[in-house]
């Protein structure tokens, strides 16, 4: 059902019509803590005069997300599954200038198909 | 059932989540609001302080004036003067009923500022200029009681209290004066000025001093009479603007009081008027 | 004579923040509107149960995310309204377009798959923390992630670049 082996889909919902679960593997999850630097620091006080999106953020809290999902697929690829499932995220400030994102969901088997 | 009849996103208003008023319009009222709270408080501190401050006990004030004062000696050729001008304050001092605890202190400052002040913790400076533009020792007594009168009342305390009252509030709006530079700016403000009423009081109870030290207040007004010819803007600004009494009502109150047999005016003794001449080494 | 150096900064700062706050404000509104007309062929919903029509279709997680901060002048406002309370209004407009960024951002992913509609769709806000306010004291910047993100689903019949 995939292109790859190795691609595992995510979703943030749990019933799929016209799929069928076949085992529940449990629990799965990706995190990460990223430091902005220096520059960007001071670049989105600068940006901050005048307002609007602070893009040097925006970037760096995407690297970070798309960091954190990678690491639950890998957890989920190493469970054997092929499909993360009612996926959710969570941002925390664990210090000054410092972000948690984590990412977790169930690790399933899912086929095509209805039974 | 179908997606695409069943299943649809029409336009939603999005204006609702958007107040529409100017923030510009937001920030002349909240500024002006706050401005006037600050105004009211800062009326209030003062005030309160300013009523609050006569009961520090003087033996406090004598010790924060002796952290901000310099009580150097006087140079050489001033220590005789000084210490003729400390006798004269003490005898009318003697005739002020001051409370037991406060004594005064007399400074000579070479400054040729024709002027002398009162300051915390019963210190009073006279400068050379005031010596140098009167010939009586009645004059200078005049003026001497008139600041051993400020202390009497603790108007220097007073001052300092709503002084320091407005510096807090001020460092606290605009944030950032140091303790230092704030202590000074309230010293600062005791040495401005008093009010009317206060200047009044002084004027009277040296009046009375003068009285009962000399016997007469004949010879009193000369000072202020020096004043008004000398610095005649000064005695023509209307009483409400200065806060000290102009001088030529000062004249006619002083005047007022004048005895019509009466000895002439002492002249200043001699330990005093040689402090004329003295050049601070 | 500090302070007045401060003051004369303070609203130099205040008047860039609020002249090109507003400039940026109305420009990022032109350009939110414009791409909603462009989008507005991909549906969303919170709900968890895509319809039947979906069976077996490739679906995918999209996400749209933007970190906006608010300009000086609004912040100062947003400041003085705080000690009074009341409706903060000038960090309303920051956040509509900032949310309404977000979800066109995940939007734009989902139209890459070439998904008909995004499901449960969830929005998230934090707020975010830089160092140098800490430094010095200041009271703290605004500065808020606003992240959408939901399930898409392509339409039978449709291309399906990739996915299951």
């Amino acid at each position: 059902m995939t292109a790859r082996s190795s691609a595992i889909v995510l979703s943030n919902i749990e019933h799929f019509p016209g799929y069928t679960i076949t085992r529940h593997l449990g629990l799965v999850q990706g995190s990460t803590v990223r430091a902005k630097h220096v520059g960007r620091d001071i670049m989105a006080g600068l940006k901050n005069i005048v307002g609007g999106e602070l893009k040097g953020y925006t970037e760096l809290l995407n690297e970070s997300r798309q960091e954190a999902i990678d690491r639950m697929s890998e957890q989920a690829r190493a469970v054997g599954a092929n499909a993360v499932i009612n996926v959710r995220f969570s941002t925390a400030n664990i210090a000054a200038g410092a972000a948690e994102i984590l990412a977790y969901g169930t690790a399933v088997v899912i086929a095509r198909g209805e039974e | 059932m179908a997606f695409d009849s069943d299943y649809a996103n029409p336009e939603v208003p999005h204006e609702v989540n958007v107040s529409a008023s100017s923030p510009v319009r937001d920030f002349l009222r909240l500024t002006l609001g706050l401005f006037l709270i600050t105004v009211a408080v800062t009326a209030g501190v003062y005030y309160a302080a300013r009523w609050w401050a006569p009961l520090i006990p003087f033996h406090y004030e004598t010790a924060l004036a002796s952290t901000v004062i310099d009580d150097d000696a006087p140079p050489s050729c001033a220590a005789a003067g000084t210490q003729a001008l400390q006798t004269l304050a003490e005898g009318l001092a003697a005739k002020m009923d001051l409370p037991a605890e406060m004594s005064i202190r007399v400074h000579f400052s070479s400054s040729k500022e024709p002027n002398a002040f009162a300051t915390l913790g019963g210190n009073i400076v006279i400068n050379k200029g005031l010596l140098t533009s009167v010939h009586s020792e009645n004059a200078l007594a005049m003026v001497m009681a008139h600041e051993i009168g400020h202390i009497k009342h603790r108007d220097p305390i007073v001052a300092l209290g709503g002084g320091v009252a407005v510096a807090v509030i001020f460092s606290t709006v605009i944030g950032g004066a140091d303790g230092g530079a704030l202590v000074g700016w309230a010293i600062g403000f005791t040495q401005m000025s008093f009010s009317r009423e206060q200047e009044t009081r002084a004027d009277r109870d040296a009046l009375a001093a003068l009285q009962g030290y000399y016997g007469y207040t004949n010879g009193a007004d000369e000072f202020f009479d020096y004043i008004t010819r000398e610095y005649p803007r000064l005695a023509q600004m209307p009483a409400f603007i200065s806060t000290h009494p102009t001088p030529p009502s000062r004249l006619q109150s002083i005047r007022a009081s004048f005895s019509a047999a009466s000895p002439q005016p002492k002249p200043l003794p001699p330990a005093i008027a040689q402090l004329r001449t003295c050049i601070e080494d | 004579m500090d302070v007045l150096i401060a003051l004369i900064f303070a609203a130099i700062l205040l008047t860039v923040g609020f002249v090109f706050g507003s400039i940026e404000q109305r420009r990022h509104y032109r350009s939110i509107k414009q791409r909603e007309v462009d989008l507005r062929d991909i549906l969303l919903f919170n709900e968890k149960h895509p319809p039947p029509e979906f069976a077996g279709q490739p679906f995918a997680l999209v996400c749209g995310s933007v970190v906006m901060g608010s300009d000086h002048f609004r912040q100062f406002v947003a400041g003085l309204k705080a000690i009074f309370g009341g409706r903060l209004t000038s960090f309303e407009a920051m956040l509509d377009r900032g949310r309404r960024e977000a979800i066109l951002r995940m939007k734009e992913e989902a139209g890459k798959m070439g998904a008909k509609a995004v499901f449960n769709v969830r929005m998230e806000t934090s707020t975010l923390s830089y160092s140098h306010e800490q430094g010095n004291g200041k009271a703290g910047l605004a500065c808020v992630e606003l992240v959408v993100y939901g399930t898409a689903w392509c339409a039978p019949g449709e291309v399906k670049p990739h996915g299951v």
